[in-house]
């Protein structure tokens, strides 16, 4: 009987590519989550910043529309924002992710 | 012939290399872009507040310095029947006509020096020019030295502002000559109605 090798070379492939498509796909996740969490900072960070220059706007229309957060994944984006007569506290959440920012009042900073 | 079918094994491997590659790489560029925007404008506000609170500061000073001026030359003007007190009284006088001229002398040094290094140290920073004092003194009467005077008509508020592109940072000094002078965050100026002057 001749043993072919053609059998053992796509039955490597399929193993191969589910090892493949397994490191993409948890490498994939990782960085979405990191994405995400690194996003987060961002947007509450101008979202906070924002505020600080322009306390009379509101809040959910500064500085992304709600349509290019849907564009980036972030429709989920909830921000909250405290005033205090010396600082600022934005704090946003994407999905699990919690994001606090304290930006200081220009009269009581500190440097 | 015999076929080698030892690199068909490596294909899918190289493919999820280049993959996460190329979306690393633009994952990292995006969180680059990020942080520079972050740090850029923790630099502006930083180096615009320091300079707004420090305007602040000199103004207040030499307000308060102006009132303890007037005082004392009232003092002295009283003390004309015990002339022993007056020396005294004109050598704190002095002592304030001196701590004014020193911060108008930081002022001006400050200015000079923002219009130098323009404004923050980045060669790609716009940094609006620094408002002046336009402080000026009468000569000195019987009593000594006199207070400090507006030029003109004060300003109700002054403007600081540098920005990098895309980002700025600006705030203003406002107040009064009756209530201590308070520095606030603010959106960005148009130069043509600052007093950059």
């Amino acid at each position: 009987m001749r043993i072919g090798n053609s059998g053992q070379a796509l039955a490597e492939f399929i193993y191969f590519s589910v090892c493949s498509a397994s490191i993409v796909g948890t490498a994939g996740f990782i960085l979405k989550q990191e994405w995400d969490r690194s996003k987060c900072a961002y947007l509450v960070f101008e979202y906070t910043h924002n505020y600080l220059v322009h306390p009379d706007t509101v809040v959910a229309e500064i500085p992304f529309s709600k349509s290019s957060l849907r564009r980036s994944g972030m429709s989920d984006f909830a921000f909250h924002i405290e005033a205090h007569s010396h600082q600022i506290i934005g704090t946003g959440q994407c999905g699990n992710h919690i994001e606090k920012v304290r930006l200081p009042m220009l009269e009581t900073a500190t440097w | 012939m015999v076929s080698n079918t030892k690199g068909g094994l490596h294909v899918p491997l190289l493919l999820a290399v280049f993959l996460i590659s190329v979306s690393g790489l633009r994952i990292w560029a995006f969180l680059r872009n990020w942080r520079f925007l972050v740090e850029t404008q923790l630099r502006l506000d930083r180096c615009v507040g320091k300079v707004a609170q420090e305007f602040r500061d000199s103004l207040n000073s030499i307000e308060i310095s102006n009132q303890r001026i007037k005082k004392l030359r009232i003092a002295i003007e009283m003390a004309q029947l015990e002339p022993g007190v007056i020396p005294p009284l004109q050598a704190v006088l002095i002592a304030q006509v001196t701590k004014q001229e020193l911060i108008r002398a930081k002022w001006d040094f400050k200015r000079g020096y923002w219009l130098v290094s323009q404004g923050c140290g980045n060669s790609k920073d716009i940094a609006y020019p620094l408002p002046a004092f336009k402080f000026i003194r009468n000569p000195p009467d019987l009593v000594g030295p006199q207070a400090l005077i507006w030029e003109e008509i004060m300003l109700e508020k002054f403007e600081f502002q540098v920005s990098h592109r895309p980002r700025y940072a600006a705030a203003i000094v406002e107040g009064g000559l009756d209530e201590k002078w308070k520095a606030t965050w603010s959106a960005p100026h148009k130069l043509s109605w600052t007093n950059f002057h």
